[in-house]
């Protein structure tokens, strides 16, 4: 059955039909959730709150735009409102990481290089949680969830012209978050063109 | 172009292929300028270190979990529907009842208990109009005169001042 089928039936009170609209959707609404909270348990809660608010909500939704970009726009504003509220943290430092966090296993099989990087990545991904929601959301988006401008337009219903101007902030504020990280040395070849 | 231009068209660069003429000065900037070079390099390892993240796997059921969520939920909205309706009846109830009360206080009897010659005091009635009234054609003449004399007789003694 398509979406529109399982939507119509789901208004209709067919819980089966919106369980497998559930079952369609929980992976990308749930990685989406954990490139935000970086916590497994976090992001399911968050993910089962997004099908909550979307059945909830599912009446007022017209077809105006295809079902899974509305479930999206839902997730990210309910993602925004978990960020509001869990507030943030101010400093990012590489001391702030802890060793191997996101490391498999069996650390002693990593090389150096790869773990250093590792916690090069959660460091920057620190950073992103103390940007405001915004700024946060919109580099998510597109550097973490890869959405092309169009799909941003879409899910956050903003202007092409917006999306530019955001994003070109979000990464300078980013930057400015960083600086002290970068200077303690962050990989960045600097010198040649 | 300045450093300042730079930094804006590096950005820009990072969310979209800058047109052939402003890479071009883009690059002829960076070639002259160590310090873009290196905010370049920065940017673009923050961009990198912004990758996707290894994701752990979603527990199994988890639909399952959604649709108890979904009947928690449907059950205290029956309750709180019940709840608002008693928190608003409440009210209604008290208001019923006062209005119920204050009409039995405030407003007039309609029986009332006044004896027929007080109902014509308290209304300046002269009982002679009021003859026909009493008049029974099947009674003899002087029970009807009776019937009109004694509340005239009344309603003159009640007129007299008292000492």
């Amino acid at each position: 059955m398509d979406d529109r089928t399982l939507v119509e039936s789901a208004c209709r009170g067919d819980r089966s039909a919106f369980e497998d609209l559930v079952k369609k959707y929980e992976t990308k609404v749930y990685h989406l959730a954990f490139s935000f909270v970086r916590d497994a348990a976090t992001a399911e809660d968050l993910a089962q709150d997004v099908f909550v608010k979307a059945y909830l909500h599912l009446p007022e939704f017209r077809f105006d735009s295809e079902f899974g970009t509305w479930l999206y726009r839902v997730a990210v504003n309910q993602i925004k409102d978990h960020l509001r509220k869990v507030g943030r943290r101010k400093e990012v430092s590489l001391e702030d990481v802890p060793e191997g966090q996101f490391a498999s296993e069996d650390p002693s099989r990593i090389r150096d290089e790869a773990r250093e990087n590792e916690r090069r990545r959660a460091a920057v991904h620190r950073a992103l949680e103390t940007l405001p929601p915004k700024y946060a959301v919109i580099l998510t988006l597109r550097d973490v969830q890869g959405l092309s401008y169009e799909e941003i337009v879409q899910t956050l219903k903003i202007s092409p012209g917006t999306v530019d101007s955001r994003l070109h902030r979000a990464r300078r504020l980013l930057h400015k978050k960083m600086a002290p990280v970068l200077k303690e040395g962050f990989g960045v070849e600097g010198g040649e063109a | 172009m300045n450093c300042r231009n730079a930094e804006r068209w590096i950005l820009k660069s990072l969310n979209r292929d800058l047109p052939p003429g402003e890479a071009g000065l883009l690059e002829e900037h960076l070639r002259a300028c160590p310090g873009c070079r290196t905010l370049r390099n920065e940017y673009a390892v923050l961009r990198g270190a912004l990758g996707r993240l290894p994701v752990p796997a979603l527990r199994p059921g988890f639909a399952g979990r959604v649709g108890a969520r979904l009947d928690a939920l449907a059950r205290p909205a029956s309750e709180s529907l019940w709840r608002a309706w008693c928190l608003r009846a409440i009210p209604v109830s008290l208001f019923l009842i006062g209005l119920f009360v204050g009409g039995l206080i405030f407003l007039p009897d309609g029986s009332s208990n006044l004896s027929q010659t007080e109902a014509f005091l308290l209304n300046g009635t002269v009982p002679q109009s009021e003859a026909p009234v009493y008049f029974d054609e099947s009674k003899k003449p002087e029970e009807n005169t009776m019937l009109i004399l004694f509340p005239a007789a009344e309603t003159a003694a009640a007129k007299k001042p008292r000492p």
